[in-house]
């Protein structure tokens, strides 16, 4: 189940969440979105998204229906419960603490 | 139903993803066809940037639960489709594993019953029972005195309750009005045996003590008394004596000595008067103490306790003390105590042995199938891996497709052990020992048939499995893969296989030839045209027989003999301790001899050889006896000669009585078992009233076999002998045939696996070697077109089979030696490590070796050896 992920545990489901708390998203979307706001820094495989997206759906962070997109196709909508809601200030949160920690660890070998 | 609808929930999505991830496909496609990018390019693009599509599907659904169960069932079907699709390999795999299952069943099915459960009684691990080991029989001994029972019962503090109990089967019963023939089993107890052994009535009440009262087992009301309902009251007559049914028994307890159910229990201040030929002071009577632990004690308290208070008793008891107070001891009666299970419990052992070492052959066999066909899936193995599959996925799926046949093989193993455990309870039936099991299948033997079965698939399924999963992935898609790892698994199940055809092979001679032994033996009594005729005890108080009886049966045509004798042939007689004045006997064993007592004419009758002296004549048959034959054995061992006609001897503790003289002495025969000629006997007279035959064993010696002759007997029994009635008429050599029952069970068994053994390391052999050599063509190809002759090519591959047996005889011949050690006690005229056995097993093996070779090493020499080296 373990596969190598470029990106720390729960940072895919962090930056999933804190889209869709903009709006409601379908799932290439989504992938367009997150890459985007990150000026294409970060490469999140698309494939890894769905199994990303059913852990939340099932932990009820979000839910789905379908939809129809912009180009008249069927779609399934994500959107963010309160729930995920509450789960992101946490994981924002931990995720500063973690970010302080590392770069103060970091910093004197930059200097 | 949650099950259903999260499967149903499941399928969607399933659906869901799937749709999902195509119209994220699809979408990204437009964006790019958007920017310009032609339909198709944007579709690859699309498609490659995704990443594996099928994986985040299969991902997606493993977030939800019970995906590990769908991919489970998954794998079954897929292992069920490729079952069908094999009939051939999977029906030998099938078949010799349940061969191998079922024999280990059957066996455990009957170790349990007999060896391993516990009484169906509560608490059963607080009961224990007051034994004392004899030196001279090498046995527990279980029986005190009624006085020191209730001695025991008065000054102990240990236990809850102490209860006392024997058992019997000679006596005259009536039930419900009707004579039974019987042999009807009597537990003769204290009046607080149901409440100590924590067994209560299903129907009715227990007894107490000085009752005229009777508990009869469920079998028994069940068989005798249709199950009426009114059974309570009713009477049943027990040597003349009316006895009032007080209640019925737990269908689940038969008793306290497993494997000889009791029919009924009857309270022991009752067994003078309603048990024939029980001794009619109760002090002395022998009992069997069975106590019941209070909760708060531990077994070692109780017997340091009881080994004091049984000091004090046997010191006030002086020379009447049952047993030696210095080796009492308290034994667990959890399981209840058996004399069946000593006796079989060695051949269950051989048997166990036998049937684990089949079933590790059948592990073997189905392994190397198994190897054999993932071999030629390592392509599909191979494509799988590298269409993202992962490795542990295979491995579980070849290890499911094994599990499936291991329970195949568990499910065919179970209807093969309900026949073996029907044919073994049918010779416990028929064994010495009459032993009456429910073999009835439960919870015990089902689960230890699927642990089995589970373990079996695990052991021949893992290391192909494993060894497959490694296969070099380019290599394999290109086609030119050969697995290391075949080879050597492959050489080491063979080795193996051979190494435990040799084991099995040399237990089946050592059993074959134990039989054959038994049979041919020279057993010191003509055994052809002669009828054994057991009869019932007689109740107290008829009429005396007329005399005559034996001339009757002597008029009836085709009768050339006729005697009788208290105990009989082929079944164990009394033990009577033998002194000889002037000569004391230094072991207690040396003072030990079987004694049987025979009426006139005897011999003659049964065809023993007198080698000195007389015979016993009429009035001989006086008690105290005054003279007595004895056998060559008890001559030697007592006299250290064997001219001992003339001779004195005293048996047992009469001192007091007159010395008894040898007046014969009688070729060895034997007498109480096949397996014991040696045994020492000592021949005594039957008492003046010798011509009533109650409760004795009539031999009747005839010309040839005339049908008919039994009803005749019986007819002349029922005129001449009132109130005596016949338990059985058996010709002796049928007689003889039945009671080798054990040994011709292990030994058909033993042969049959022994030949199964081999059939199957022939097998293995001949996959290997014709895997090897075609694996070997082009190489063999350039050796022949070097010059190497088909004889040549043929020794090549011969000598690689060769070394493969020799390396399986090194390991088998060592094992197969250990192994007759176990069972070293079942063999007759033969010994554990005789020789030509070992060499017959050796050589029959490398025989099936080159056998199995043969075929391979032809066809490898009839190679083209072009054609050979162009197949590269």
């Amino acid at each position: 189940m373990e596969q190598q992920r470029d990106l720390f545990p729960g940072a895919l489901e962090m930056m999933i969440l804190q889209t869709l708390r903009r709006g409601p998203q379908h799932g290439y979307a989504l992938a367009q979105d997150i890459k985007g706001s990150s000026d294409d820094l970060l490469q999140i495989e698309e494939g890894s998204l769905y199994p990303a997206l059913q852990r939340m759906l099932k932990a009820g962070w979000l839910n789905a229906e379908w939809g129809v997109s912009a180009r008249n196709r069927k779609i399934r909508m994500y959107r963010i419960t309160p729930a995920g809601r509450k789960q992101l200030e946490q994981q924002i949160s931990s995720f500063e603490r973690m970010l302080k920690g590392i770069t103060r660890v970091m910093r004197p070998a930059q200097s | 139903m949650k099950w259903l609808r999260d499967a149903i929930r499941r399928r969607q999505i399933n659906r869901a993803v799937a749709e999902d991830i195509e119209s994220h496909i699809a979408e990204k496609a437009a964006d790019l066809m958007d920017a310009g990018m032609p339909e198709r390019e944007a579709q690859l693009r699309a498609r490659r940037e995704f990443g594996n599509v099928a994986l985040s599907i299969e991902d997606s659904r493993a977030v939800w639960a019970w995906t590990r169960l769908e991919r489970v069932l998954q794998d079954l079907r897929h292992g069920i489709r490729l079952m069908m699709r094999n009939p051939g390999f999977t029906s030998v795999a099938v078949l010799s594993l349940a061969l191998g299952i079922g024999a280990n069943t059957a066996i455990f099915t009957v170790t349990d019953a007999l060896l391993l459960k516990s009484l169906p009684v509560e608490k059963p691990e607080q009961l224990l029972v007051f034994a004392n080991w004899d030196d001279a029989i090498h046995q527990w001994v279980y029986f005190f005195t009624w006085r020191e029972f209730t001695a025991l019962e008065r000054r102990t503090r240990s236990f809850s309750g102490l209860a006392a109990s024997w058992s019997a089967d000679r006596t005259n019963i009536q039930a419900n009005g009707a004579e039974d023939e019987g042999p009807v089993h009597i537990g003769i107890v204290s009046g607080n045996y149901f409440s100590v052994m924590g067994v209560r009535p299903s129907l009715g009440r227990s007894f107490a003590d000085g009752e005229t009262a009777v508990v009869i087992s469920y079998a028994y009301w069940r068989s005798r008394f249709g199950m009426r309902p009114d059974i309570l009251g009713q009477t049943v007559g027990m040597n003349g004596t009316a006895v009032t049914v007080a209640g019925v028994a737990p269908r689940s307890f038969t008793g306290d000595s497993v494997g000889q159910p009791m029919d009924l229990w009857i309270p022991v201040t009752l067994a003078p008067r309603a048990v024939f030929r029980w001794p009619q002071r109760l002090d002395n009577n022998p009992v069997r103490v069975i106590a019941r632990l209070k909760p708060e004690v531990s077994p070692r308290q109780a017997e340091a306790e009881a080994k004091i208070v049984y000091r004090q008793i046997a010191q006030e008891l002086g020379r009447a003390a049952a047993q030696n107070p210095n080796s009492l001891a308290l034994l667990p009666e959890g399981q209840g105590i058996s004399r069946p299970r000593e006796h079989y419990r060695q051949p269950l052992v051989a048997l166990t042995i036998i049937a684990g070492l089949i079933l590790l052959l059948a592990c073997a066999n189905a392994a190397n199938l198994q190897l054999t066909r993932s071999e030629a899936r390592r392509n599909e193995v191979a494509l799988r891996l590298a269409l993202g599959a992962r490795r542990g996925r295979i491995v579980r799926q070849l290890l499911m497709e094994s599990l499936l046949l291991a329970l195949a093989g568990g499910a065919a193993g179970l209807a093969l052990a309900a026949w073996g455990t029907a044919a073994l309870s049918r010779l416990g039936r028929l064994g010495p020992w009459g032993v009456e099991l429910n073999l009835a299948p439960d919870g015990r033997v089902l689960a230890y048939t699927a642990a089995l079965s589970i373990l079996t698939g695990v052991l021949f399924g893992l290391a192909p499995a494993l060894s497959v999963s490694k296969v070099a992935l380019y290599a394999a898609v290109k086609g030119t893969s050969k697995g290391p790892g075949r080879f050597q698994l492959g050489r080491l199940l063979v080795v193996l296989q051979v190494a435990l055809s040799v084991v099995l092979v040399m237990g089946a001679g050592l059993f074959v030839r134990t039989l054959r032994n038994l049979k041919s033996q020279d057993l010191g009594f003509e055994p052809e045209h002669l009828m054994l005729v057991r009869t019932n005890a007689a109740p107290r108080g008829r009429k005396a027989p007329p005399a005559g009886l034996f001339d009757e049966i002597g008029s009836i045509a085709g009768v050339r003999a006729v005697s009788v004798s208290q105990f009989g042939i082929l079944r164990p007689a009394m033990f009577v301790e033998v002194t000889v004045p002037g000569r004391p006997a230094e072991k207690p064993a040396d003072r030990i001899a079987s004694c049987d007592r025979i009426a006139p004419r005897f011999l003659q009758t049964l065809g023993m050889r007198l080698l000195a002296g007389r015979d016993l004549m009429p009035r001989d048959m006086r008690e105290p006896p005054r003279v007595a034959l004895v056998n060559q054995s008890m001559a030697l061992r007592f006299f250290g000669s064997a001219d001992v006609v003339g001779r004195r001897f005293t048996i047992g503790d009469q001192s007091s009585d007159p010395a008894i003289e040898i007046v014969g002495v009688v070729q060895d025969a034997a007498y109480n078992t096949l397996r014991n000629r040696g045994a020492a006997m000592v021949y005594m007279p039957q008492g003046a009233d010798w011509q009533d035959i109650s409760d004795s064993t009539l031999v009747v010696r005839t010309a040839s076999a005339v049908p008919g002759i039994a009803m005749q007997v019986r007819e002349k029994l029922r005129a001449f002998a009132p109130g005596v009635t016949v338990r059985s008429t058996d010709w002796t050599d049928a007689a003889i045939d039945q009671s080798l029952a054990t040994e011709r069970m292990v030994a058909w068994i033993a042969g049959l696996f022994g030949g199964l053994a081999l059939l199957l390391a022939c097998l293995g052999l001949y996959g290997m070697m014709s895997y090897v050599t075609a694996r070997r063509t082009s190489e063999i190809g350039i050796r022949m077109s070097l010059g190497a002759t088909p004889a040549r090519v043929i020794r090549m591959v011969l000598g690689h089979a060769l070394a493969l047996g020799i390396a399986g005889l090194i390991v088998g011949v060592p094992a197969a030696l250990a192994e007759s050690r176990l069972v070293a006690g079942l063999l007759f005229g033969i010994g554990a490590r005789d020789v030509w056995t070992i060499a017959g097993a050796a050589l029959v093996v490398i025989a099936i070796v080159v056998l199995a070779a043969w075929l391979p090493a032809r066809r490898a020499a009839a190679l083209d050896a072009v054609a050979a080296l162009r197949c590269q």
